[in-house]
């Protein structure tokens, strides 16, 4: 996370591309631009750190298509929609999908500034969710049975009894899973734990 | 065998009674009987009577066992008394006797001899006078003027001059400007005389009897179209016989034949001389010649039978002629609901084209506001972007501080540009009105509408609408301008490639949504089209506004739908996804 966020702006309009890059550069915002959505998605690196700002109308794919594509690749980066039609309907839709924000053009510096920061928070997020997601896919069946169980706030000994092992194996899984999933604490584990649970699947 | 002699008997016994009765009854009257003569009086009452009395006076000196009257009747009135039997004898002219004996049986028993000492057959005629010093010699030259006449029914003194004048081409009611004085006939020579009348049509020998009276002079009256006669009168027509006695057919024979006896008398002492019956051939002929003949009815008369006659042919024939007035009446009614149909029709079809016009102009306006704002909002957004990020740099490098308000309202200038667009796609756009509608009548429908234009260009819709009572949420002139704009494209593609084919539409229910594919082969939709189906401002027409199809699009998402272009064998297909109607 320490990594600067960056901004993939998609808009077949040339002029709006460059300007917006020429804004957001001067926001201190490193911008990739595409002016072909097709392209973008198989050239852009869909789970990194950032946001994708996305025209909604452009022929070939869409912006409304580009999203659907990005949360079927479980994609990392936050999205913003920008419309030059003030399409109400659409907006919600796009909403309701996942976007982050949905703005109409031209937009000021001050609401794109908003949106990219909520973009970015969502990025995190979605950053966070995958390496989660990725730390829990390593445990074992086991290891995932006694963590969930830790997290429930069951004993070692409670956890034993449930699963009909030794206390002993139970604290070598709790351990591991502890390792691999690079908590110290139970309360920590719970967290976590609780994150996973609350996660949407998109 | 017994009773039957006895029944014969009796029977002789009642016929022998009743004829005994009757003779009693029929007999000469004991007492002196009242007897009525009716008398014509064509020259007024006093001279009828005068003229008559000898004869009357007669009658009742040589026949005592009776008293005979006169009485004096114009022609209606004696026509009446006839029928009534009010009179027993009626002295009167030749024509009102024919008339008299048609309906009621009349024995003639004598003709007067006229005063003339001519032949009783040669008593009636008319003469047409005008003034010795008038300028006249033709009956022609009299058009126009007066002339004068007794009454416009009286035969001898009127009408039977009317086939000599139609000889000479001349009706006088149509010619003349005539005028009817009325009985006493004298009164006509009178108005000649004074110049009051042109001419005068009299019965024949008045002037002559006048002239002999001394009422008039001999010198001062000339006979126009003179008959060539040796008649001691002049007069203008042939001869016809005179006054005539007869009996009702309620007299006793034996009294009509001893008054008949005592007129023919050569020297019957009366002042009027009488004659045997004389035959009136001549007088039904000139009748029937004008028209008058009771016994020769005319044609009307004749008609007015025959329908009496075989009155159910004529029941029968009025019912035909009844029933094919109320057939025509009725065909009359069935095209006047006709007319008013198909103007109702019309007028439902052009208020309805009113609305879809007005719809599309409408809806091509908000179209084109909301192209423009997005076209236009491209460029503004670039130069916000440009002036923000302008304005960010220069903050950031120090610079030349006092560009920074400029930029900033540039910013702003271009921010109020989006604003003025954005207000008036705004103001175009309008809420849908969704309504639940059968696809098959809105279907039915544009095809009716767009019968003429179809027809034209020999394509045929085929529709498919599954299943048949298949329903939509949609707003109906949305939905209308939608399928009439693809409708119409369908119809260019052809009119463009100048060919003909069909138009399939197929609508069906489809995972809770309702489809409607319009299929054509007209070609397809190049590809680039299809690449980006919705963009304003395309089109392939070089008369189009390229609006039409981003207009549809537009239509159908307001209505909570979808539109989809494609291609499908050698022509297009597009495909509508609208809401189902039963969803609400």
């Amino acid at each position: 996370m320490n990594t600067a966020p960056v901004v993939y702006l998609v808009d077949d309009d040339p002029a709006v591309g460059d300007a917006c890059s020429f804004l957001l550069e001067a926001a201190n915002l490193p911008v990739h631009y595409w002016a072909d959505s097709r392209r973008f998605l198989a050239e852009a690196p869909l789970h990194g750190y950032g946001c994708v700002i996305l025209d909604v109308r452009m022929p070939g794919l869409d912006g409304l298509a580009v999203h659907e594509r990005l949360r079927s690749a479980d994609s990392t980066l936050g999205v913003v929609m920008l419309t030059a039609h003030g399409d109400v309907a659409m907006a919600v839709d796009a909403l309701k999908h996942g976007a982050v924000d949905f703005l109409q053009k031209p937009m000021s510096l001050e609401e794109l500034l908003v949106a990219l920061d909520a973009a970015f928070a969502r990025s995190q997020e979605l950053l966070a969710r995958r390496a989660l997601k990725s730390r829990v896919g390593a445990l074992s069946r086991r290891e995932r049975e006694v963590a969930e169980l830790v997290s429930l706030g069951l004993t070692n000994r409670e956890i034993a009894e449930r699963l009909c092992l030794v206390v002993r194996t139970v604290e070598v899984h709790r351990a591991n899973a502890m390792r691999k999933l690079d908590t110290d604490s139970t309360a920590d584990l719970a967290r976590l734990w609780e994150r996973l649970e609350a996660a949407p699947e998109h | 065998m017994c009773w039957s002699r006895l029944f014969v008997a009796v029977a002789r016994t009642c016929c022998a009674c009743a004829l005994l009765v009757s003779l009693l009854l029929l007999g000469p009257p004991a007492t002196a009987a009242e007897l009525t003569v009716g008398v014509l009086a064509p020259r007024g009452e006093g001279r009828a009577l005068s003229e008559w009395a000898g004869t009357v006076r007669y009658l009742n000196q040589v026949l005592p066992g009776y008293r005979f009257t006169a009485r004096v009747f114009d022609m209606d009135g004696m026509t009446a008394a006839v029928a009534d039997a009010e009179i027993d004898f009626v002295i009167t002219k030749p024509s009102h006797y024919i008339a008299l004996g048609t309906p009621h049986e009349l024995s003639w028993l004598a003709t007067a001899r006229p005063w003339h000492d001519g032949p009783p057959s040669e008593a009636v005629a008319s003469a047409l006078l005008v003034r010795a010093d008038s300028p006249f010699d033709d009956p022609a030259q009299l058009r126009g003027r007066t002339v004068g006449a007794v009454h416009p029914e009286s035969l001898c003194s009127f009408l039977i001059i009317h086939p000599v004048l139609r000889e000479r081409g001349i009706v006088p009611a149509r010619d003349f400007r005539l005028r009817y004085l009325g009985y006493p006939s004298d009164e006509l020579l009178y108005q000649l005389d004074q110049g009051l009348l042109d001419g005068a049509i009299v019965p024949a020998c008045l002037l002559e009897r006048m002239v002999e009276e001394g009422a008039v002079a001999p010198s001062r009256f000339r006979v126009l179209i003179p008959h060539d006669s040796d008649h001691p009168c002049a007069s203008s027509t042939e001869w016809y016989p005179g006054w005539s006695f007869a009996a009702l057919g309620h007299v006793p024979a034996d009294l009509a034949a001893a008054v008949a006896h005592v007129l023919l008398e050569p020297d019957n002492g009366s002042d009027r001389a009488w004659a045997a019956p004389t035959s009136l051939a001549r007088v039904e002929r000139l009748l029937s010649d004008l028209e008058l003949h009771p016994l020769k009815p005319s044609l009307r008369t004749q008609l007015r039978a025959t329908v009496v006659r075989y009155w159910h042919y004529s029941v029968l024939a009025l019912l035909l002629v009844l029933a094919a007035l109320l057939h025509y009446l009725w065909l009359q009614q069935l095209a006047l609901r006709r007319s008013r149909e198909l103007a109702r029709t019309t007028q439902e079809l052009r208020e309805r084209e009113r609305q879809l016009a007005k719809a599309q102009r409408l809806s091509l306006l908000g179209e084109l506001a909301t192209s423009l704002a997005h076209e236009l909002n491209q460029p503004l957004t670039a130069i916000r972007s440009y002036a923000q990020g302008c304005a960010l740099r220069l903050a950031a490098h120090d610079g030349n501080r006092a560009l920074l308000p400029i930029l900033d309202r540039i910013d702003a200038e271009a921010a109020r540009g989006a604003a003025v667009v954005g207000r008036a796609r705004d103001w175009l756009r309008r809420e849908p009105e969704l309504q639940e509608l059968r696809v098959a009548d809105v279907l039915r429908d544009l095809i009716r509408f767009y019968a003429a234009d179809l027809r034209a260009h020999a394509v045929r819709v085929r529709l498919d609408v599954r299943p048949p009572d298949l329903r939509v949420r949609a707003e109906r002139v949305a939905l209308e301008q939608v399928l009439g704009n693809l409708l119409s494209n369908s119809l260019q593609a052809y009119r463009a490639r100048d060919g003909s084919g069909p138009i399939h539409i197929h609508a069906e229910a489809l995972a809770g949504r309702v489809q409607i594919r319009l299929r054509d082969r007209a070609g397809g939709f190049p590809p680039e089209q299809l690449e980006e189906p919705f963009r304003p401002f395309r089109s392939t027409r070089s008369d189009g506004l390229g609006l039409g199809l981003v207009l549809c699009e537009s239509l159908m998402r307001t209505q909570g739908g979808s539109l989809k272009l494609g291609n499908a064998g050698s022509g297009a297909e597009v495909t509508l996804t609208l809401q189902h109607g039963e969803e609400q």
